[in-house]
Order: structure tokens, then C-alpha cells, then sequence
């Protein structure tokens, strides 16, 4: 029942923004993902630098998404977990998700998708193996939920450029943070 | 060309006796504040009074936030300052924050006061949920502006603010642009 209202609240959004050819942006994040693989030697290192890099768009990519959706609390965070598979890929990728509860003690929770504007086009040589080529969407999760006080580990377990039939996404709740309240006796 | 000139100064004169200051706090710091009052004069505070009335004015918004989360009627309302590690996973599988149907505030807006009174002035609030701070002091007689402040959010603020990739999250923001902008905003409000 909560699913299908996010996922017309989704539709609805996407309905009004503003839209950019999905090549551009694929062949965009191609560019970037060749220019790292020259510049750094280690493929683990491509890896860290796309996290990092999805880490400070997600810190700035929250506040867009507060402001032109209608989404303020969520109940729980299988609730989080939909509305970033439902609303959020809808409004930024345009794409939609589907979520699964993994493991409910250790809070995990998988999205599944099928198409990733990502990686349209793309390749993978077997030297590259152990590139996570979409790893900058985990970082934009970690960051914008990290805005919000919440931090979670978040990463691919199925990838169709490793030969697998769709994607999926496991996200890990870690903690939910307050907010701080300086002592000013303390600094 | 005379009696236009006159009226501008009466205009100006009459927007600062209404709107006095206004502040965006985060993350413990005040991050930008303008003082409306002043505008004319040119008048600055000195710089240690100013952080000092600063961090007072958001202790004090701290406090009346916590007061109105524990004093109100209605306890569907979770503690917005309760953390949950994940030492206790029970604890997490509870509700994190339920709305509260009676009070549903408009999505934005997660504080727990809209804006109180004094005979002296009225201050007006607005928190989101990435904990931004919008704060407008205004004359007592001022209906509640926490749509107008919730619109400085989603327009200037996230326009010349959020997605200027030159400004650093959690930064000071100095901004001519955005100065304009807000008084421009402020004064449309006092002329509308």
C-alpha cells in the first residue's frame, strides 16, 4: 500500500522536473570513469575516488531532493529504503526500484533494478574486473542519507556489466545519529 | 521626479521598523545573518557581540524546540534528539518518527515551533530536515511567514547556496548575490 504511494509520488515528480538527455549524462560519467582509470593506477582506487565523489554530491543532491519532493519523515528505514528505490531513482535517474527486506536484525535491505542511464553503452574489459563502474551511486546515497543523520554502508551485489541479470543494491543501516548540541564550555 | 524621491526613504524607513533580522543556522554555527534594522545606517555590531548574541539565539531555539517535543498534548511525536545505534537492533525496528496527524506540519518544515511572540518583537522559525535553520525576527504584529521562509529554502537558498559548487557545506556564506536576493525577497514581502 505505502509502496504504490511512492511510487505515484515518484511518477508524479518526474512528471514536472526538468529533463536532460540520459546519453549525455551516461557518456558524461563515462568520461569521468576513463579520465580516473588514467589518472590513478590501482582500480581499487577509481573505486574509493567515484565513492568520495558520490559522497559530496549526495551531501548537496539531499537538499534538492527535500525541496522538490513532497517526502519529509519517513517511519522506519525499509520506509527510508523505498523512497530513495521509488521516488529519488525516479526523480534523478529515472529508473525505479524494487525493495526487499535481507536480513531484518542487521537491517538490510536490497533494491533491485533492471536499467542504469549509468551504464548504458558501457563495457567492461576483463582487465577492469574489479571495477565497481557504478560505485558513485552508493556515494550518493551514503552522502545525502549522512545529511539526514544517517549513516549506512551501501554496495552493489549484482551488476549487469559483471554479467549478472539486473542490479542490486544492498544498504546497510549502521546508526542514526542525533544532532549534536555544542557545550561551549567544552570548545 | 520630487515626490518620487520623497517616497522611497518613507518606504525604506517603514520595511526596516518591520523586519529586523534574520539568521540561517547550522551545524552549532550561525552561517549567515543580516541585520535588516541596520540597513541603512550602515551600523555593525562588533564582531564578539554579535557571535555571542548568535549562539544565544540558537541555544534558545534548542531549547524551545525540546520544550514544545516534550510538553505537547499529543505523544505520537518521537524525541528528535533520541539516537539509535545499531548496538540495539530492536530499538531500530521501532518507529524512528511518526507523524503526528493533529499538528502535520507542511513537509519541510521538522521543528516542533512555527514562531512565538513577545510584546517586543516575533520570532519565526523553520528547520529542515537536513537541520537548516531559517530565522526571521520581525515587528510582534507580523503573521506567521514560515511559507515565506520555507520558500527562501527552496529558492534562493538551494539555487545561489546549495548548488554554487564554489561554496563549501557548513561554510559562512558570503555571498552578494544572495544578499541581494534575500533583502530583494524581504522587501517584495513588507511592499505585497
Amino acid at each position: 500500500m505505502s509502496k504504490d504511494k511512492y511510487q505515484k509520488q515518484g511518477d508524479a515528480i518526474f512528471a514536472k522536473l526538468e529533463k536532460v538527455n540520459s546519453e549525455l549524462f551516461s557518456f558524461t560519467y563515462g568520461a569521468l570513469v576513463s579520465q580516473l582509470l588514467k589518472d590513478l593506477e590501482l582500480v581499487d582506487e577509481v573505486n574509493e575516488q567515484l565513492e568520495k565523489m558520490g559522497f559530496n554530491i549526495g551531501t548537496r543532491l539531499i537538499e534538492e531532493f527535500l525541496a522538490k519532493s513532497d517526502i519529509s519523515f519517513c517511519e522506519d528505514f525499509e520506509e527510508t529504503v523505498n523512497v530513495i528505490a521509488k521516488v529519488a531513482f525516479k526523480m534523478f535517474l529515472g529508473i525505479s526500484g524494487t525493495v526487499t527486506c535481507v536480513n531484518k536484525e542487521s537491517n538490510i535491505f536490497s533494491i533491485i533494478f533492471d536499467n542504469n542511464p549509468l551504464s548504458d553503452f558501457v563495457e567492461l574489459p576483463k582487465s577492469l574486473s574489479s571495477l565497481n563502474y557504478c560505485s558513485l551511486l552508493c556515494g550518493v546515497i551514503k552522502g545525502a542519507l549522512e545529511q539526514i543523520r544517517i549513516k549506512v554502508n551501501c554496495y552493489f551485489v549484482k551488476d549487469m556489466l559483471k554479467g549478472d541479470d539486473y542490479y542490486e543494491l544492498y544498504i546497510q543501516l549502521n546508526e542514526v545519529m542525533k544532532e549534536e548540541i555544542l557545550n561551549d564550555e567544552e570548545s | 521626479m520630487i515626490l518620487s524621491n520623497e517616497k522611497i526613504p518613507q518606504v525604506t524607513d517603514k520595511w526596516g521598523d518591520m523586519y529586523y533580522y534574520f539568521y540561517i543556522f547550522y551545524k552549532n554555527q550561525c552561517i549567515y545573518s543580516i541585520d535588516l534594522k541596520n540597513n541603512n545606517t550602515q551600523e555593525k555590531k562588533k564582531k564578539s557581540n554579535k557571535n555571542e548574541t548568535e549562539k544565544l539565539l540558537l541555544g534558545s531555539i534548542y531549547a524551545i524546540n525540546y520544550l514544545c517535543s516534550n510538553i505537547q498534548p499529543n505523544k505520537k511525536l518521537k524525541n528528535l534528539y533520541k539516537s539509535i545505534s545499531n548496538s540495539n537492533p530492536k530499538l531500530i525496528n521501532t518507529n524512528i518518527q511518526t507523524q503526528n496527524n493533529i499538528n502535520t506540519q507542511e513537509n519541510i518544515h521538522v521543528g516542533n515551533f512555527n514562531c512565538f511572540n513577545t510584546p517586543f518583537y516575533k520570532l519565526h522559525y523553520v528547520e529542515t530536515l537536513t537541520a537548516y535553520k531559517f530565522v526571521l525576527i520581525t515587528h510582534k504584529n507580523i503573521p506567521n511567514l514560515s511559507n515565506f521562509l520555507k520558500d527562501i529554502y527552496k529558492t534562493i537558498f538551494i539555487d545561489l547556496i546549495i548548488l554554487n559548487p564554489v561554496y563549501k557545506i557548513g561554510d559562512e556564506i558570503k555571498d552578494k548575490m544572495f544578499d541581494e536576493k534575500i533583502l530583494e525577497k524581504i522587501k517584495r514581502l513588507y511592499v505585497g
